[in-house]
């Protein structure tokens, strides 16, 4: 058994990466059950989710509550779940905290259990913290799964997130195919002791040390939480190490401040970047060489995952397996265009 | 300067205004009464409103007890910001002076019972624990007073100074990482109790309020407040200890922010370094929506308990009237604006009576 349950990146808020203080206990994780249909269907991310129709002669109204409507990967997911909703023909209910934080996330569940949903979809904006508000609208006699990010609680009756882990393995092996020579590769990341984000680095590390051709220099630490902060590092480290080939930015903000250094020491398309998350902004970047790749965590796949378990399990499914990780997409200028690479960008308005 | 009991609880009337002339008719006064608190009156109005939209969803005794229980942790903030406003100062460190006593009193309770599944002595780990977060919170409210009157610094400095301070050394703690698994018996014993099926935070921040409401409308120590607060200078050759009193006025400050701390980890098992930014605009928002005048010298506990319940009620009964959630944060600015736009047409109308 893994000792780390795999506690998906979630979204490009940098602040509620944060807050992935610990891991979870061995009780949820002795849960981890690989969804193959998620995966394949992210893999080849060809024909959406496929969602069962809703039992004969019910209504189901099925609520989702984002960790905050702060940030494109919500307003993302959002989109998602709101489709599969209309696709289905059931009723739903979106309502969110204004910043991604445990109280506001609280008041906004309990309120949301006061309209008796069928059944609630939230993304835990603290793993400990949201354990005694869901327990209790479960308790009130309302199913609940997480999606994107974990709660320590084994009541739940799903969770849906994308696999952080695998996605700094496809990372590495993307810096892997970009640069066939090898050479020196760095990590940068915001904060020592985050769960998710050491996860991707766990992912990158165990794939760039298999390979002899590549060598990692010690991990980078934007902490200031600022693009601009990274960008000041890359620079530093690019000309300490001018022969460094590769990096591998954490989330949002790194990898638009480290696009943001490259351009500035006219590195561009030289080193090559690969960027966690998958903003229009980051996208932009693709587009102008500063970053060579990005990873998705298909928020849109996400949401139509919460409403395909959801019905399932309102249909009378009660053996969902307790955790469904989905496989993070690798996007480049190659597949850019492509429809179902295009649904996996962070399309800010989805409403 | 006079203090009235209205309907049960502390009402005090600004000391600026004895009306002249003869005694209002019964009718006037009541008149002058329901001005006085229209914030209680919208309150009442938004409560009608969310229940007549939504049937029986809204306010039910669980709703009720939600809400207060939410607005529990800035109750206790907001209590301390209206000795500080109405004294002529502002704190805008109490979110994060909050987060780092919740943070020494996590690291405390850890030290003392371990994490993990067995807890060897939570009762002494936890008092010790909640009564540390206190202690820090007290230490970081008495240093925002000394710097604020030693340096003469404007509160609005110091407080942006300490702010950062706070917040920058929890994060050197925890390396941004929140400190979690603390004992459950911290949410039984204290975070999720109910006394008679009241929270207890909900008691704890009712008692907090009386009681700094009781102080600030009936004892000397209030009436200074309310004089420093309305011309320090004044008050300095009044023979009041100016410069003490605007210490111990951030040291209480300081010390509800340890006790909103405590509370925060009592009520989640874990700290959460960076849920708190925005407390100190809540809290002051809710002094404000009381009525309470930026510049010192008005307000009242009273309408601050009202100010801290209007954004609480607002985001329940939005959420369950379906308004789409960008609009509340639209709403209940516009509300802040509103409030503080009657509060001056009605002060200038009553100097102009005057």
């Amino acid at each position: 058994m893994k000792q780390l349950a795999k506690i998906a990146a979630c979204g490009s808020a940098v602040s509620m990466l944060s807050i992935m203080g610990a891991s979870l206990s061995t009780g949820t994780a002795s849960a981890i059950a690989l969804h193959p249909e998620g995966y394949l269907q992210a893999a080849a991310a060809a024909p959406p989710i496929v969602l069962p129709q809703p039992a004969a002669g019910s209504h189901y109204t099925i609520a989702y509550i984002p960790g905050c409507t702060c940030d494109p990967y919500f307003a993302t997911e959002t989109a998602g779940f709101l489709a599969a909703a209309k696709q289905v023909g059931i009723s739903t209910i979106v309502q969110g905290p204004a910043d991604f934080n445990p109280t506001q996330q609280t008041t906004v569940l309990e309120a949301v259990v006061q309209k008796h949903p069928s059944a609630i979809v939230i993304n835990p904006t603290n793993l400990t913290a949201m354990v005694a508000p869901i327990n209790a609208a479960i308790a009130a006699g309302i199913p609940v799964m997480t999606t994107g990010n974990f709660v320590d609680t084994t009541k739940i009756f799903t969770a849906v997130a994308a696999d952080s882990y695998v996605g700094g393995e496809v990372a590495a092996k993307a810096l892997e195919k970009w640069i066939p020579n090898g050479g020196q590769v760095v990590y940068m990341d915001i904060n020592p002791g985050v769960t998710s984000l050491s996860e991707h680095e766990q992912g990158f590390d165990k794939i760039m040390r298999a390979n002899k051709k590549f060598t990692i220099l010690p991990t980078l630490y934007a902490n200031e939480n600022s693009a601009t902060q990274a960008a000041d590092i890359i620079e530093g480290e690019i000309t300490a190490h001018p022969k460094l080939a590769g990096v591998f930015a954490s989330n949002v903000i790194t990898a638009e401040g480290v696009a943001n250094g490259i351009v500035g020491m006219s590195e561009a398309g030289k080193i090559k970047v690969v960027g966690y998350d998958a903003s229009t902004q980051e996208v932009a970047a693709l587009q102008n060489h500063s970053l060579t790749g990005l990873i998705s965590q298909s928020p849109y796949t996400l949401g139509y995952m919460d409403i395909a378990n959801s019905i399932k399990y309102l249909n009378g499914d009660h053996n969902l397996p307790k955790m469904q990780l989905l496989q993070p997409i690798l996007i480049d200028l190659a597949n850019l265009n492509q429809p179902n690479i295009q649904k996996a960008i962070y399309h800010a308005t989805p409403y | 300067m006079t203090t009235t009991r209205t309907g049960g609880a502390l009402v005090h009337e600004p000391p600026a205004a004895p009306t002249p002339g003869r005694e209002p008719g019964t009718r006037a006064k009541v008149l002058r009464q329901l001005t006085r608190n229209w914030v209680l009156l919208v309150l009442v109005a938004l409560i009608v409103t969310f229940w007549s939209i939504s049937g029986s969803e809204f306010f039910s005794v669980p709703d009720f007890r939600d809400i207060l229980y939410n607005a529990s942790e800035s109750g206790v903030l907001a209590a301390g910001m209206t000795l500080v406003i109405i004294g002529g100062q502002i704190d805008l460190s109490v979110g994060s002076v909050l987060v780092f006593s919740s943070v020494i009193a996590a690291k405390v309770i850890v030290a003392i019972e371990g994490t993990g599944t067995t807890f060897h002595h939570p009762d002494v780990a936890l008092t010790v624990g909640l009564l540390t977060a206190v202690v820090v919170g007290t230490a970081w409210g008495a240093l925002n007073g000394v710097l604020v009157v030693a340096l003469k610094i404007p509160s609005f400095i110091v407080t942006l100074g300490t702010l950062g301070m706070a917040i920058g050394l929890s994060d050197v703690i925890t390396s941004g990482a929140d400190i979690a698994g603390l004992s459950p018996t911290l949410q039984t014993a204290i975070g999720a109790r109910q006394v008679l099926g009241v929270p207890l935070l909900v008691i704890i921040t009712a008692a907090i309020m009386v009681v700094a409401g009781i102080v600030l409308a009936r004892t000397c120590f209030g009436r200074y407040t309310y004089a420093i607060g309305s011309n320090a200078e004044a008050a300095r050759r009044a023979g009041i200890k100016v410069g003490r009193h605007v210490v111990v006025l951030f040291t209480i400050m300081g010390l509800l922010a340890g006790v909103a701390g405590a509370m925060d980890i009592a009520r989640f098992t874990t700290t959460s370094v960076i849920a708190h930014g925005a407390d100190n605009l809540i809290a002051i928002a809710a002094v404000v929506i009381g009525g309470a005048s930026l510049f010192g010298g008005s307000g009242t506990m009273f309408r601050t308990a009202i100010g801290v319940l209007i954004p609480a009620v607002l985001t329940t009964g939005l959420i369950i009237a379906n308004v789409q959630s960008f609009w509340q944060e639209v709403i209940i600015g516009a509300i802040l604006i509103c409030a503080v736009a009657i509060d001056n047409v009605k002060r200038s109308s009553e100097t102009k009576a005057g």
